[in-house]
C-alpha cells in the first residue's frame, strides 16, 4: 500500500481506514466501504486530502446534496454510484468458497465461475442477494438515469457504473445520455429486460424497491 | 496459586436504569448504555437513558465503584450533526467515563472539544487491523478499540503487541456476522440500518405467517428470513442469520444464529492481554443480565485465584434461549436441504479459525444480533 501510495500518477481509492494513513497529505478517493455520512466526517477526510468520496448506496439523495454542498467548501466532490448491483455487506469469510465447499484459502477462484456474482434467493425462491467473494451486494440493480440531472444540479459531478455482466459500452451510452441530459433513447429495463431494478434509497426507501420517478 | 497482574475490566450493557444497577450490584466494572435516541446502535422502543436517567446512572455506578461507558456509536446524519454533537457534550458534563464513538468526524468533535473524556473506538468502526488501528489512534487519541469478531485469540494477543492503545473484545451475546458499521443488509430490506437508524432487522418490519403445513415463516419487510417446522421454535428474523439458498442449496448461509460464549477460553483470551470483556445484549432484560455478569464476575475471580473456571455456568441460559430457535446440537426438521448444507455450516477446516472468532458458539436469544 505504501510503495502504490508512493506513485503519485496513480489515483487510489480507499475502502479501508487501514489505508488512510499512507495516502495522508496526497490527493485519494474514498470508496462506499468508508462511512462518510456527514459534513463534519467528509471536512475531516478533505482535509486531508480526500478529493472525491463516493458515498454508501444507503444515502438518500438529501444527505449527498448536503455533502456536495460541504465538500465544495474542501475541494471534495462527491461520486455517487448509478448503475449496477449495489456493495451491501463485507465480511471475513468468503461465501463463494463456502458454497462451493471450499475454504477460502484453498477457494481455486471460484468467484470467476460467475462474473455477475451468484444468486441468493429466500426460501420462497424470491431473488433477494447476490455474493461475491467476500462481499454481499444487492440482487437487483441500482438504476438512477431519471435522477442525475437532480443530483448534477445539487452540485455532483460523478456518477460511476458498478460493471455487470452485460453489454456496458450499450449501458455506459446510456448513463452518458443521461448525463448530458439527452433523453434516453430507450429504458434500462428494455436494455437488460432480465434484470430487477431498483432505486428506493435515493428518497430514503428500502434498498429493494424501484419507485417510479 | 496463579500470580496475574489485574483482571481485565468487565463491561456490560444497560438498556435501562434498571438494567444498570442490576449489573452494577452483579459485579460489573463497567456499564454501557446510550441516550434514548438515534445516536446509539440499540435505538429500540422502551429502550435506552433519558438525560436525568443518565445522569443518575453514572452516579450510582459511581458511587458503587463502577464506571459508565456512553456509547454514541451511528453515524451521525448529514445536516443533523448536532444532535450527536450535543449527546457528546452531555456525556462530558455527566461525568461519563468514557464515549464510545464509530463516526470519523464524530470522533474528531470529541478529541478537539473534550480532550480529556476518555475516546473509545466502537466496533462499528470496524477497525481490525494495526493500520486501521493506528490512524484513530494517532487522529483521535483513542484509548481503546473494541475489536471485530472475527478476529482469533493469537490475532488479538498479536495485536496488542504492536497497537498504542488498549482493547476490549466481545466475550457474550450476539454478534454481527458482516463487517460492522459496513452493513446495509438491514435498510435493503427495511429502509432502515445500524449506521443510519441505530436498528437492524427493526421489529416494525417483521412478521410472522403460520403456513397450513404449520410451519412458521418469518419476513423482514418483503423477505421471507427463515422457515421453521411445526416443532421448531421461530427464531427472529436477523437478516444475516436467516436461511437462504444459495447454490441450489438451502441452510444459513451467512451464519448459523447461535451467539457468543467465551466462558471456556477465559484463560486464553485473558493471557492475551485484553484491557476489558464486552458482554452485548443492551436489549435484554434484568434477569438475563445479572445471570451472564453473575456468571463472568465469578469466573474472573476465580481465575485470579487460581482456581478453575466454571465454562458452563451460561449453558442453560444459553439454551433456554436457544430454543426461541433450535436447541442446540440438534439438526431439527428445518427448511429443507437445510442438512445436505450442513457440513457448508462454520463447524470446521480453516475457516472457521479465522471466521468463527475467539469463541464457540453458544446460544441466546438474537432480537438483535449486532455488537456495538
Ligand atoms: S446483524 Fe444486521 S447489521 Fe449485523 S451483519 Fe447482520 S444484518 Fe448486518
Amino acid at each position: 500500500m505504501r510503495e502504490l501510495a508512493a506513485d503519485r500518477t496513480l489515483t487510489i481509492e480507499a475502502n479501508d481506514v487501514s489505508a488512510l494513513p499512507p495516502l495522508h497529505g496526497r490527493n485519494h478517493v474514498i470508496g462506499p466501504y468508508i462511512s462518510v455520512y456527514n459534513e463534519e466526517t467528509l471536512q475531516y477526510l478533505a482535509q486531508h486530502g480526500a478529493r472525491r468520496i463516493c458515498l454508501s448506496p444507503e444515502l438518500p439523495f438529501s444527505a449527498a446534496r448536503t455533502l456536495a454542498a460541504e465538500g465544495r467548501r474542501h475541494k471534495a466532490e462527491i461520486e455517487v454510484q448509478v448503475f449496477g448491483r449495489m456493495p451491501l455487506a463485507l465480511s471475513a469469510r468468503c461465501y463463494h468458497a463456502r458454497a462451493h465447499k471450499l475454504t477460502k484459502d484453498n477457494c481455486r477462484f471460484v468467484c470467476a465461475k460467475d462474473p455477475d456474482g451468484l444468486r441468493l434467493c429466500t426460501l420462497d425462491d424470491q431473488p433477494f442477494l447476490a455474493v461475491n467473494g467476500i462481499q454481499t451486494l444487492s440482487d437487483s440493480y441500482l438504476d438512477l438515469a431519471e435522477k442525475i440531472g437532480e443530483m448534477k444540479a445539487a452540485g455532483i459531478r460523478h456518477f460511476r457504473l458498478s460493471p455487470q455482466d452485460c453489454d456496458m459500452v450499450r449501458i455506459a451510452h446510456h448513463y452518458r445520455n443521461a448525463a448530458d441530459g439527452r433523453e434516453p433513447l430507450k429504458k434500462i429495463e428494455t436494455l437488460l429486460p432480465q434484470i430487477r431494478f431498483s432505486n428506493g434509497y435515493y428518497d430514503g426507501h428500502e434498498g429493494h424497491r424501484r419507485l417510479s420517478p | 496459586m496463579k500470580q496475574i497482574k489485574s483482571l481485565p475490566e468487565l463491561v456490560c450493557p444497560a438498556g435501562t436504569p434498571s438494567a444498570l444497577r442490576v449489573a452494577v450490584d452483579a459485579g460489573a466494572d463497567v456499564v454501557y448504555c446510550g441516550f434514548r435516541d438515534k445516536t446509539n446502535a440499540r435505538n429500540f422502543p422502551g429502550l435506552n437513558f433519558s438525560r436525568d436517567e443518565m445522569a443518575d446512572g453514572i452516579r450510582y455506578a459511581h458511587t458503587h465503584g463502577a464506571k459508565t461507558y456512553i456509547a454514541i456509536n451511528t453515524f451521525p446524519q448529514a445536516g443533523n450533526v448536532t444532535l450527536w454533537k450535543q449527546a457528546v457534550d452531555d456525556a462530558a458534563s455527566f461525568g461519563a467515563d468514557a464515549v464510545i464513538v464509530a463516526d470519523i468526524g464524530l470522533a474528531a468533535y470529541t478529541a478537539k472539544n473534550h480532550p480529556h473524556l476518555r475516546l473509545h473506538l466502537s466496533v462499528q468502526a470496524s477497525a481490525s487491523n494495526e493500520d486501521a488501528i493506528c490512524y484513530y489512534c494517532d487522529a483521535f487519541n483513542v484509548k481503546r478499540v473494541v475489536l471485530p469478531r472475527v478476529l482469533s485469540i493469537p490475532e488479538i494477543t498479536a495485536l496488542n503487541s504492536v497497537i498504542p492503545c488498549e482493547t476490549e473484545v466481545f466475550a457474550f451475546g450476539g454478534l454481527c456476522v458482516m463487517a460492522e458499521g459496513r452493513c446495509n443488509l438491514s435498510s435493503y430490506a427495511t429502509g432502515k440500518s445500524p449506521n443510519m437508524n441505530g436498528v437492524c432487522s427493526p421489529a416494525s418490519h417483521v412478521r410472522y405467517r403460520q403456513d397450513k403445513d404449520g410451519a412458521m415463516t418469518s419476513k423482514l419487510g418483503e423477505f421471507t428470513i427463515n422457515r421453521f417446522a411445526k416443532e421448531e421454535a421461530a427464531g427472529y428474523p436477523t437478516l444475516c442469520k436467516g436461511r437462504f439458498r444459495l447454490n441450489g442449496e438451502a441452510g444459513y448461509i451467512f451464519e448459523e444464529p447461535t451467539s457468543l460464549d467465551a466462558l471456556s477460553l477465559l484463560p486464553d483470551l485473558l493471557k492475551s492481554g485484553v484491557a476489558a470483556l464486552k458482554i452485548e445484549g443492551r436489549q435484554r432484560g434484568r434477569a438475563y443480565i445479572e445471570a451472564v455478569v453473575l456468571a463472568f464476575r465469578q469466573a474472573l475471580d476465580a481465575y485470579a485465584k487460581g482456581r478453575p473456571i466454571k465454562t458452563d455456568a451460561l449453558i442453560n441460559l444459553a439454551e433456554g434461549g436457544q430454543s426461541t430457535r433450535r436447541p442446540a446440537g440438534r439438526a431439527g426438521p428445518a427448511a429443507e436441504g437445510e442438512k445436505r448444507n450442513r457440513h457448508l455450516l462454520p463447524r470446521h477446516g480453516h475457516e472457521q479459525a479465522r471466521g468463527q472468532c475467539h469463541a464457540r458458539a453458544g446460544g441466546g436469544p438474537d432480537a438483535d444480533d449486532r455488537g456495538q
